[in-house]
């Protein structure tokens, strides 16, 4: 059994009245892989964004490395995240997005940064601004702020939305290659096989509970 | 220590500079119409204000220490706004990287300086249309030599403001960038040295200096109430 790098205790979260999850305790584990499938709606995107502390809990509680998240420490500071299909300065180029993202912890030069572009064949574009990219090369672009400060942990929430077949098994590449150089990786989908291939465990989240179903 | 201490400080005398050389701009219009030459003379300022006593109370005391306050406040309830509205998409991807802390001071730093920009072109702008109308009515009237020159005086003001607004507005949406703070403060030291200069007025008297030192002491007091307040809140607030 790996270190145990985060876990939640009892979690649930409710908006007024209507309940999200309830009473949810799980680990993950270092250099492991974590799947979760579901509808849409379902809870997926809130799920994550309570394991990163940008949505507080109900009851329960969240602890990232023996530190309590909303308390004694805001956020995963080194983790690489994507939730809700974040958008980026569209008067901007895609290289300009990421330097100013880089900007803000000054953990990488520029020319890691063109690296991670190159990873995800954004590099011919680098300088087209970012209101100019497809559907797919804007998620790309999200992928790639999230992995190009090199993190521990990655929360992906529907990583593969808008790639076509040869992003998504680029993509699936990465993200086995971050699992396998110990990384720790969260991620959902609506489609069960897009969590299998990346995942060694997959959850279902469906009204309220979060359920293991393959290991 | 040092580090954080140099940061801390430079940031904060920054801004409290920042929000009184915006202020000092508007205040600007009032005070060199009043020192310089031809707009210290009544006629004048009746011509521009209506009436005397109207012209007097409204470049009073008074009014400064209002504007602080308003503004202040103003700018602190916009950060509650930013916080809750910034594009919370755009948001996520900073939110971890700056953690709670870092985010609230770089959401203070936009939305300080987009009110600085605010106040030099809406407040400024306005108050310099609206006096540069009355005394080139006054002047078509007339045709006194004295209005002419004040308004030159105004045009100037009126140029310089449209100036700053565009290049720093400019600098903060394209690269959200302090250096926009820093030209602006520049900017307009030098113009205020130059007024001085070329008027003969000591400084003091010139920038009102009392009045500024009332009202960086109220800012002082002002940011540390809200800063409690908004720290406060932020704590317990779901950010995405």
């Amino acid at each position: 059994m790996g270190e145990v790098i985060l876990k939640i205790e009892n979690g649930t979260k409710k908006f007024k009245n209507e309940l999200i999850f309830q009473n949810v305790s799980m680990e993950f584990e270092k250099g492991n892989s974590y799947g979760f499938v579901g509808p849409n709606g379902c809870g997926k995107s809130v799920f994550f964004k309570t394991l990163c502390g940008y949505s507080l809990l109900t009851e329960g509680q969240v602890i990232y490395r023996g530190k309590i998240i909303g308390k004694e420490q805001d956020f995963i500071d080194d983790a690489g995240i994507v939730i809700e299909e974040p958008e980026f300065i569209n008067s901007l180029s895609g290289l300009e997005n990421l330097k100013i993202l880089a900007e803000i912890q000054k953990k990488i030069s520029e020319a890691e940064i063109i690296e991670v572009l190159k990873q995800f064949d954004l590099y011919e574009d680098r300088n087209k601004k970012v209101g100019k990219y497809s559907v797919g090369m804007k998620q790309k672009l999200r992928l790639a702020q999230a992995v190009m400060e090199k993190p521990q942990v990655l929360i992906l929430d529907e990583p593969m939305n808008g790639l076509d077949k040869k992003s998504v098994k680029k993509v699936e590449d990465i993200l086995k290659a971050f699992v396998e150089n110990g990384g720790t990786l969260l991620m959902t989908s609506h489609i069960e096989q897009q969590v299998e291939a990346c995942c060694k465990i997959v959850y279902e989240i469906d009204g309220g509970e979060i359920l293991r179903v393959t290991d | 220590m040092k580090k954080y201490l140099s940061k801390k400080y430079i940031k904060y005398i920054g801004s409290l500079c920042a929000v009184w050389a915006a202020l000092w701009n508007v205040f600007l219009l009032g005070v060199s119409l009043e020192n310089s030459g031809p707009a210290a003379d009544s006629t004048l300022l009746q011509c521009i204000l209506g009436s005397e006593n109207y012209a007097h109370d409204f470049f009073t005391r008074q009014f400064w220490f209002i504007s602080v306050f308003v503004f202040y406040m103003a700018v602190y309830l916009v950060i509650f706004l930013f916080l809750q509205h910034e594009s919370g998409k755009y948001r996520s991807m900073k939110l971890h990287r700056y953690g709670k802390k870092g985010y609230l001071n770089h959401c203070e730093s936009k939305v300080l300086h987009g009110s600085l920009y605010a106040v030099l072109l809406v407040a400024t702008g306005l108050a310099g249309i609206a006096l540069f109308g009355r005394i080139t009515g006054a002047v078509i009237r007339t045709g006194n030599a004295d209005m002419a020159a004040a308004v030159l005086l105004l045009v100037k003001i009126f140029l310089c403001m449209v100036l700053y607004g565009k290049i720093t507005v400019y600098q903060i949406l394209r690269k959200n960038s302090d250096f926009a703070a820093f030209f602006m403060l520049v900017v307009l030291f030098v113009h205020l040295a130059a007024e001085v200069y070329t008027q003969k007025i000591h400084f003091l008297t010139y920038t009102g200096a009392v009045e500024s030192l009332c009202g960086i002491l109220i800012l002082i007091v002002l940011n540390t109430v809200t800063e409690l307040v908004v720290r406060k809140k932020i704590k317990t607030m779901d950010l995405c």
